[in-house]
């Protein structure tokens, strides 16, 4: 990256309150250390514990289910998560790279969650919490509810096609700020 | 007779108390591994020998602070086994430990003991 590259992309993210920002391979040791200073930095914000839990669901999503993982670490998939601080609203955004049926798959989900209302969320998340998992699945559905309810708005979500065999989906849950 | 088992808490998990002769399982902290599933593990084994071989009364004492949806999904698991075990003519009974303020914590114990059949008791702290 060039110095001025460099610039822009310190400026772009003052300028966008942009509290939180990786792209790597997200290991358990990352994961602490960025819920961690989330929590400092949230403290005295009276939502921090539901920024806290879709920001670690989100995380974990991107550990445990990206199709791009760690070389170095096959247990730790690759991808960025990003947490923006607006005027209304936090933003927690996470981006991975997934294989296309899958993806399609979890959009799927999102739109089907979208569609409930608290109630239909928790009974959703019920269910989802009774039924047997298979080991591949492993729990996307009941994390999607879950970041859903907590956010207490929909799951935004955006596709970018990236090869033949894989798309890179961004999942967007904002946390509005609570009204003083 | 079986023997116990402590987990020392990690950054990411919590307690876990096994104690065999008190027939009493504590699970207390946080709780958001990446894999609940392997980190629960050698709980679920303990309890099943537990049933299998002792049938003596289970209490099962949740503290948790904190816990991702994974846990959530381990938590209701261990429920449904003690439900079964008291469906079986065994006792058992749970106890939900919160902080007072802790209104969230509070509502997650409710919304487990709404999925379960067994006697379930709030503590609030």
């Amino acid at each position: 990256m060039k110095p001025d590259e460099l610039f822009h992309y310190y400026a772009n993210m003052s300028d966008n309150r942009v509290l939180v920002s990786f792209k790597g391979p997200i290991s358990k040791d990352i994961l602490v250390e960025m819920g961690g200073f989330v929590r400092r930095q949230l403290a005295s914000n009276q939502e921090v514990k539901r920024i806290f839990s879709v920001f670690v669901e989100m995380t974990q999503n991107v550990l445990r289910h990206s199709d791009e993982k760690d070389p170095t670490n096959g247990n730790n998939g690759i991808g960025v998560v990003v947490l923006v601080e607006k005027e209304h609203e936090y933003a927690i955004s996470s981006g991975n790279l997934v294989q296309k049926s899958r993806c399609k798959k979890l959009t799927e989900q999102c739109d089907m969650v979208n569609a409930l209302d608290q109630d239909g969320l928790k009974k959703a998340y019920k269910e989802q919490r009774k039924a047997d998992w298979d080991d591949l699945n492993g729990g996307a559905g009941l994390g999607l509810i879950d970041i859903c309810r907590k956010s207490g708005n929909p799951l935004a979500y955006q596709v970018i096609p990236f090869n033949e065999e894989k798309d890179f989906l961004v999942l967007t849950a904002k946390v509005s700020r609570g009204k003083i | 007779m079986m023997s116990d088992l402590i987990i020392e808490p990690d950054t990411l998990t919590p307690r876990v108390h096994l104690d065999a002769a008190a027939g009493k399982i504590t699970i207390d902290g946080e709780s958001y591994p990446d894999s609940a599933g392997i980190f629960y593990s050698p709980v679920f084994e303990w309890v099943q020998k537990f049933i299998a071989e002792e049938k003596r009364p289970l209490e099962l004492h949740l503290k948790l602070t904190y816990f991702n949806t994974g846990t959530a999904k381990c938590v209701m698991d261990l429920l449904e086994l003690l439900e079964n075990y008291v469906r079986n003519g065994n006792r058992a009974r749970a106890f939900w430990h919160y902080q007072e303020e802790d209104e969230d914590m509070q509502m997650s114990g409710e919304e487990f003991a709404e999925d379960v059949t067994l006697d379930f008791t709030f503590v609030s702290h």
